[in-house]
Protein backbone atom coordinates (compact mmCIF):
# COMPACT_ATOMS: atom_id res chain seq x y z
CA UNK A 1 0.00 0.00 0.00
CA UNK A 2 1.55 3.26 -1.12
CA UNK A 3 -0.10 6.41 0.15
CA UNK A 4 0.37 10.14 -0.03
CA UNK A 5 -2.15 11.92 2.11
CA UNK A 6 -4.62 13.39 1.53
CA UNK A 7 -5.55 11.98 -1.86
CA UNK A 8 -3.14 9.53 -3.45
CA UNK A 9 -3.15 5.78 -3.09
CA UNK A 10 -2.00 2.56 -4.68
CA UNK A 11 -2.98 -0.71 -3.08
CA UNK A 12 -1.79 -4.04 -4.37
CA UNK A 13 -3.91 -6.90 -3.10
CA UNK A 14 -2.51 -10.36 -3.53
CA UNK A 15 -4.43 -13.42 -2.46
CA UNK A 16 -4.59 -17.06 -3.44
CA UNK A 17 -7.61 -16.42 -5.61
CA UNK A 18 -6.90 -13.13 -7.30
CA UNK A 19 -4.59 -10.16 -7.61
CA UNK A 20 -6.02 -6.68 -7.90
CA UNK A 21 -4.85 -3.13 -7.62
CA UNK A 22 -6.61 0.02 -6.53
CA UNK A 23 -5.06 3.19 -7.89
CA UNK A 24 -6.08 6.76 -7.12
CA UNK A 25 -4.26 9.92 -8.13
CA UNK A 26 -6.68 12.43 -6.64
CA UNK A 27 -8.71 12.64 -9.85
CA UNK A 28 -9.26 9.15 -11.19
CA UNK A 29 -9.83 5.91 -9.38
CA UNK A 30 -8.88 2.70 -11.17
CA UNK A 31 -9.59 -0.91 -10.34
CA UNK A 32 -7.06 -3.08 -12.18
CA UNK A 33 -6.89 -6.86 -12.52
CA UNK A 34 -3.49 -7.65 -14.06
CA UNK A 35 -4.20 -11.35 -14.64
CA UNK A 36 -7.14 -10.57 -16.89
CA UNK A 37 -5.93 -7.18 -18.06
CA UNK A 38 -9.24 -5.71 -17.04
CA UNK A 39 -9.63 -2.27 -15.60
CA UNK A 40 -12.31 0.22 -14.74
CA UNK A 41 -11.90 3.89 -14.06
CA UNK A 42 -14.12 6.27 -12.15
CA UNK A 43 -13.72 10.02 -11.95
CA UNK A 44 -13.43 11.16 -8.41
CA UNK A 45 -12.30 14.22 -6.54
CA UNK A 46 -11.97 13.95 -2.80
CA UNK A 47 -9.73 12.84 0.00
CA UNK A 48 -8.95 9.20 0.69
CA UNK A 49 -11.62 9.15 3.40
CA UNK A 50 -14.18 10.39 0.90
CA UNK A 51 -13.00 7.87 -1.67
CA UNK A 52 -13.39 5.03 0.78
CA UNK A 53 -16.93 6.03 1.67
CA UNK A 54 -17.92 6.43 -1.95
CA UNK A 55 -16.41 3.14 -3.08
CA UNK A 56 -18.17 1.27 -0.34
CA UNK A 57 -21.50 3.00 -0.70
CA UNK A 58 -21.77 3.06 -4.46
CA UNK A 59 -19.75 0.06 -5.61
CA UNK A 60 -19.47 -2.19 -2.60
CA UNK A 61 -15.68 -2.02 -2.89
CA UNK A 62 -13.83 -2.21 0.39
CA UNK A 63 -10.27 -1.14 0.95
CA UNK A 64 -8.12 -3.28 3.17
CA UNK A 65 -7.53 -1.57 6.50
CA UNK A 66 -9.58 1.42 5.56
CA UNK A 67 -9.69 2.56 9.18
CA UNK A 68 -6.12 3.72 8.78
CA UNK A 69 -7.45 6.55 6.67
CA UNK A 70 -10.09 7.61 9.15
CA UNK A 71 -8.12 7.59 12.38
CA UNK A 72 -6.96 11.05 13.34
CA UNK A 73 -9.42 12.76 10.99
CA UNK A 74 -12.80 14.33 11.76
CA UNK A 75 -14.37 11.31 10.04
CA UNK A 76 -13.48 9.03 12.94
CA UNK A 77 -16.66 8.75 15.02
CA UNK A 78 -15.77 9.30 18.66
CA UNK A 79 -18.89 7.87 20.19
CA UNK A 80 -18.82 4.17 19.34
CA UNK A 81 -16.51 2.84 22.02
CA UNK A 82 -18.19 1.44 25.10
CA UNK A 83 -15.17 0.55 27.14
CA UNK A 84 -11.43 0.64 26.87
CA UNK A 85 -8.46 -0.78 28.67
CA UNK A 86 -4.78 0.03 28.73
CA UNK A 87 -3.33 -3.47 28.57
CA UNK A 88 0.26 -2.46 29.19
CA UNK A 89 3.16 -2.88 26.83
CA UNK A 90 4.35 -5.63 24.55
CA UNK A 91 6.77 -6.16 21.72
CA UNK A 92 5.67 -6.33 18.12
CA UNK A 93 8.78 -7.51 16.32
CA UNK A 94 11.44 -5.24 17.80
CA UNK A 95 9.14 -2.34 18.57
CA UNK A 96 7.94 -1.73 22.09
CA UNK A 97 4.23 -0.97 21.82
CA UNK A 98 1.41 0.23 24.01
CA UNK A 99 -1.41 -2.26 23.94
CA UNK A 100 -5.02 -1.11 24.21
CA UNK A 101 -8.24 -3.11 24.14
CA UNK A 102 -11.63 -1.71 23.20
CA UNK A 103 -15.18 -2.93 23.17
CA UNK A 104 -17.87 -1.70 20.77
CA UNK A 105 -21.10 -3.63 20.86
CA UNK A 106 -20.36 -7.20 19.78
CA UNK A 107 -16.90 -6.29 18.58
CA UNK A 108 -13.73 -6.32 20.64
CA UNK A 109 -10.60 -4.86 19.17
CA UNK A 110 -7.06 -4.44 20.29
CA UNK A 111 -4.32 -2.28 18.97
CA UNK A 112 -0.59 -2.14 19.54
CA UNK A 113 0.93 1.29 18.94
CA UNK A 114 4.65 1.94 18.95
CA UNK A 115 5.74 3.69 22.13
CA UNK A 116 7.63 6.92 21.74
CA UNK A 117 7.91 9.65 19.14
CA UNK A 118 6.51 7.66 16.19
CA UNK A 119 3.23 6.25 17.46
CA UNK A 120 2.25 4.05 14.52
CA UNK A 121 -0.15 1.12 14.73
CA UNK A 122 1.80 -2.13 14.44
CA UNK A 123 -0.86 -4.71 15.08
CA UNK A 124 -4.64 -4.84 15.13
CA UNK A 125 -6.81 -7.73 16.28
CA UNK A 126 -10.56 -7.65 15.81
CA UNK A 127 -12.75 -10.22 17.52
CA UNK A 128 -16.40 -10.72 16.68
CA UNK A 129 -18.26 -11.64 19.86
CA UNK A 130 -21.58 -12.00 18.04
CA UNK A 131 -20.45 -15.42 16.86
CA UNK A 132 -19.80 -18.01 19.53
CA UNK A 133 -16.68 -19.18 17.74
CA UNK A 134 -15.21 -15.70 18.24
CA UNK A 135 -13.76 -15.25 14.77
CA UNK A 136 -10.76 -12.95 14.71
CA UNK A 137 -8.91 -11.02 12.11
CA UNK A 138 -5.31 -10.18 12.81
CA UNK A 139 -3.41 -7.47 10.99
CA UNK A 140 0.26 -6.63 11.19
CA UNK A 141 1.64 -3.36 9.89
CA UNK A 142 5.13 -2.68 8.65
CA UNK A 143 5.84 0.96 7.93
CA UNK A 144 8.31 2.47 5.54
CA UNK A 145 8.75 6.04 6.71
CA UNK A 146 11.26 6.90 3.99
CA UNK A 147 9.51 5.71 0.86
CA UNK A 148 11.29 6.18 -2.44
CA UNK A 149 8.42 5.85 -4.89
CA UNK A 150 7.48 8.65 -7.26
CA UNK A 151 4.06 10.23 -7.66
CA UNK A 152 3.73 8.43 -10.97
CA UNK A 153 2.87 5.23 -9.13
CA UNK A 154 -0.52 6.79 -8.51
CA UNK A 155 -1.26 7.21 -12.21
CA UNK A 156 -2.72 4.39 -14.20
CA UNK A 157 -2.07 4.02 -17.89
CA UNK A 158 -3.76 1.05 -19.45
CA UNK A 159 -1.15 -1.33 -20.85
CA UNK A 160 -1.46 -2.59 -24.37
CA UNK A 161 -4.12 -5.27 -24.70
CA UNK A 162 -5.97 -4.13 -21.58
CA UNK A 163 -9.76 -3.99 -21.68
CA UNK A 164 -11.88 -1.38 -19.97
CA UNK A 165 -14.85 -3.09 -18.37
CA UNK A 166 -17.90 -1.78 -16.62
CA UNK A 167 -17.98 -1.42 -12.84
CA UNK A 168 -21.52 -2.12 -11.74
CA UNK A 169 -23.02 -0.03 -8.95
CA UNK A 170 -23.91 -1.99 -5.86
CA UNK A 171 -27.47 -3.26 -5.95
CA UNK A 172 -29.46 -2.68 -2.82
CA UNK A 173 -31.87 -5.41 -1.94
CA UNK B 1 -12.08 -62.40 52.59
CA UNK B 2 -15.46 -60.89 52.08
CA UNK B 3 -14.64 -57.87 54.19
CA UNK B 4 -11.38 -57.04 52.50
CA UNK B 5 -13.08 -57.20 49.12
CA UNK B 6 -15.67 -54.56 50.04
CA UNK B 7 -12.92 -52.31 51.40
CA UNK B 8 -11.09 -52.53 48.14
CA UNK B 9 -14.21 -51.57 46.32
CA UNK B 10 -14.74 -48.41 48.34
CA UNK B 11 -11.44 -46.87 47.40
CA UNK B 12 -11.92 -46.57 43.64
CA UNK B 13 -15.37 -45.09 44.22
CA UNK B 14 -13.92 -42.35 46.39
CA UNK B 15 -11.31 -41.66 43.78
CA UNK B 16 -14.03 -41.28 41.19
CA UNK B 17 -15.88 -38.73 43.29
CA UNK B 18 -12.69 -36.78 43.80
CA UNK B 19 -11.96 -36.86 40.14
CA UNK B 20 -15.33 -35.46 39.21
CA UNK B 21 -14.93 -32.66 41.74
CA UNK B 22 -11.60 -31.78 40.25
CA UNK B 23 -13.03 -31.73 36.76
CA UNK B 24 -15.71 -29.13 37.43
CA UNK B 25 -13.48 -26.10 38.07
CA UNK B 26 -11.28 -27.13 35.17
CA UNK B 27 -14.17 -26.97 32.76
CA UNK B 28 -15.20 -23.64 34.15
CA UNK B 29 -11.76 -22.20 33.72
CA UNK B 30 -11.70 -23.30 30.13
CA UNK B 31 -15.01 -21.59 29.43
CA UNK B 32 -13.96 -18.37 31.10
CA UNK B 33 -10.77 -18.25 29.13
CA UNK B 34 -12.67 -18.58 25.91
CA UNK B 35 -15.00 -15.75 26.71
CA UNK B 36 -12.80 -13.03 27.99
CA UNK B 37 -9.39 -14.14 26.91
CA UNK B 38 -9.25 -12.21 23.66
CA UNK B 39 -6.82 -9.67 24.96
CA UNK B 40 -4.53 -12.25 26.41
CA UNK B 41 -4.52 -14.43 23.33
CA UNK B 42 -3.65 -11.43 21.22
CA UNK B 43 -0.85 -10.49 23.53
CA UNK B 44 0.64 -13.94 23.23
CA UNK B 45 0.63 -13.65 19.49
CA UNK B 46 2.41 -10.35 19.72
CA UNK B 47 5.20 -11.79 21.77
CA UNK B 48 5.62 -14.80 19.57
CA UNK B 49 6.48 -12.52 16.68
CA UNK B 50 9.49 -11.10 18.52
CA UNK B 51 12.80 -12.64 17.67
CA UNK B 52 15.87 -10.81 18.91
CA UNK B 53 14.86 -8.18 21.43
CA UNK B 54 16.30 -4.72 21.81
CA UNK B 55 17.59 -3.82 25.24
CA UNK B 56 14.40 -2.26 26.54
CA UNK B 57 11.86 -3.61 28.97
CA UNK B 58 8.09 -3.36 28.73
CA UNK B 59 6.70 -1.03 31.33
CA UNK B 60 3.34 -2.15 32.58
CA UNK B 61 3.02 0.23 35.48
CA UNK B 62 0.36 2.24 33.69
CA UNK B 63 -1.65 -0.78 32.62
CA UNK B 64 -5.14 -1.05 34.00
CA UNK B 65 -5.77 -3.41 36.85
CA UNK B 66 -7.95 -5.51 34.58
CA UNK B 67 -4.89 -6.50 32.57
CA UNK B 68 -3.88 -8.90 35.33
CA UNK B 69 -7.18 -10.67 35.24
CA UNK B 70 -8.69 -10.28 31.82
CA UNK B 71 -11.21 -13.01 32.46
CA UNK B 72 -13.19 -11.33 35.21
CA UNK B 73 -12.74 -7.71 34.26
CA UNK B 74 -12.47 -7.60 30.52
CA UNK B 75 -14.93 -4.73 30.57
CA UNK B 76 -13.48 -1.75 32.40
CA UNK B 77 -15.41 1.41 32.94
CA UNK B 78 -12.81 3.64 31.45
CA UNK B 79 -13.87 7.12 30.56
CA UNK B 80 -12.61 7.44 27.02
CA UNK B 81 -12.18 11.09 26.21
CA UNK B 82 -10.43 10.84 22.92
CA UNK B 83 -11.23 7.62 21.22
CA UNK B 84 -11.01 6.27 17.73
CA UNK B 85 -13.33 4.20 15.71
CA UNK B 86 -12.65 1.00 13.93
CA UNK B 87 -15.07 0.06 11.27
CA UNK B 88 -14.96 -3.61 11.85
CA UNK B 89 -17.70 -4.59 9.51
CA UNK B 90 -15.39 -6.29 7.10
CA UNK B 91 -17.05 -9.59 6.58
CA UNK B 92 -19.57 -8.79 3.93
CA UNK B 93 -17.20 -8.14 1.04
CA UNK B 94 -16.27 -10.60 -1.63
CA UNK B 95 -12.64 -9.69 -1.67
CA UNK B 96 -11.09 -13.03 -1.13
CA UNK B 97 -13.76 -15.62 -1.10
CA UNK B 98 -15.13 -16.27 -4.55
CA UNK B 99 -14.67 -19.99 -3.93
CA UNK B 100 -16.52 -19.85 -0.65
CA UNK B 101 -19.35 -18.13 -2.43
CA UNK B 102 -19.27 -20.82 -5.08
CA UNK B 103 -19.52 -23.56 -2.50
CA UNK B 104 -22.96 -22.37 -1.52
CA UNK B 105 -24.69 -24.33 -4.21
CA UNK B 106 -28.18 -23.15 -4.85
CA UNK B 107 -30.77 -25.81 -4.20
CA UNK B 108 -32.75 -25.23 -7.35
CA UNK B 109 -30.88 -24.71 -10.54
CA UNK B 110 -32.74 -23.47 -13.54
CA UNK B 111 -32.73 -25.64 -16.61
CA UNK B 112 -30.58 -23.23 -18.56
CA UNK B 113 -28.18 -22.13 -15.81
CA UNK B 114 -24.92 -23.94 -15.25
CA UNK B 115 -24.42 -25.59 -11.85
CA UNK B 116 -22.81 -23.32 -9.31
CA UNK B 117 -19.36 -24.62 -8.50
CA UNK B 118 -18.83 -26.31 -11.84
CA UNK B 119 -15.89 -25.23 -13.94
CA UNK B 120 -15.47 -24.68 -17.63
CA UNK B 121 -12.57 -23.84 -19.90
CA UNK B 122 -14.61 -21.96 -22.44
CA UNK B 123 -17.31 -19.47 -21.53
CA UNK B 124 -20.19 -18.53 -23.84
CA UNK B 125 -19.51 -15.77 -26.34
CA UNK B 126 -22.26 -13.56 -24.96
CA UNK B 127 -20.46 -13.20 -21.64
CA UNK B 128 -19.60 -9.68 -20.57
CA UNK B 129 -16.80 -8.94 -18.12
CA UNK B 130 -17.87 -6.67 -15.28
CA UNK B 131 -16.67 -5.60 -11.85
CA UNK B 132 -19.07 -6.04 -9.00
CA UNK B 133 -18.14 -5.45 -5.37
CA UNK B 134 -14.52 -5.14 -6.40
CA UNK B 135 -14.36 -8.57 -8.06
CA UNK B 136 -14.30 -9.24 -11.76
CA UNK B 137 -16.92 -11.56 -13.20
CA UNK B 138 -18.02 -12.86 -16.54
CA UNK B 139 -21.73 -12.26 -16.69
CA UNK B 140 -23.61 -14.44 -19.15
CA UNK B 141 -27.30 -13.78 -18.70
CA UNK B 142 -28.17 -15.33 -15.36
CA UNK B 143 -24.96 -17.28 -15.14
CA UNK B 144 -21.93 -15.69 -13.54
CA UNK B 145 -18.38 -16.97 -13.83
CA UNK B 146 -15.21 -16.10 -12.00
CA UNK B 147 -11.76 -16.58 -13.39
CA UNK B 148 -9.83 -19.31 -11.60
CA UNK B 149 -6.43 -19.03 -13.25
CA UNK B 150 -5.15 -20.82 -16.31
CA UNK B 151 -8.10 -21.13 -18.65
CA UNK B 152 -10.55 -22.16 -15.95
CA UNK B 153 -13.73 -20.37 -14.96
CA UNK B 154 -16.01 -21.41 -12.13
CA UNK B 155 -19.75 -20.84 -12.00
CA UNK B 156 -20.63 -18.74 -8.96
CA UNK B 157 -23.83 -17.55 -7.39
CA UNK B 158 -24.94 -14.25 -8.91
CA UNK B 159 -23.46 -11.55 -6.67
CA UNK B 160 -26.80 -9.74 -6.52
Amino acid sequence: MKVVRPNKLRVVMVSASSNRELIYDGKTFTLWTPARKYYSTVKFDDTLGGLIDRLEEKYGVQLPMEDLFRWGTPDAPFDKIESAMNAGQAFIDKDLCDHYAFRQGKIDWQIWITTGSKPLPRKLVITNRADETRPQSIHRFDWNLKPTFKDSVFNFTAPEGATAIEILPRKTN
Amino acid sequence: MKRSFSKLFVFPLAALVLASLALAPLAEAARGGGGGGGARAGGGGAQAGGGARPNVQPNNSRADVGTRDVRSTSVNNVNVNRNVNVNVDQNRGNWDHPVAAAVVVSAVIGASAAAVGSTVNVIPVECVPVYYGGMDYQQCGNTWYQYQGGSTFVVVNPPY
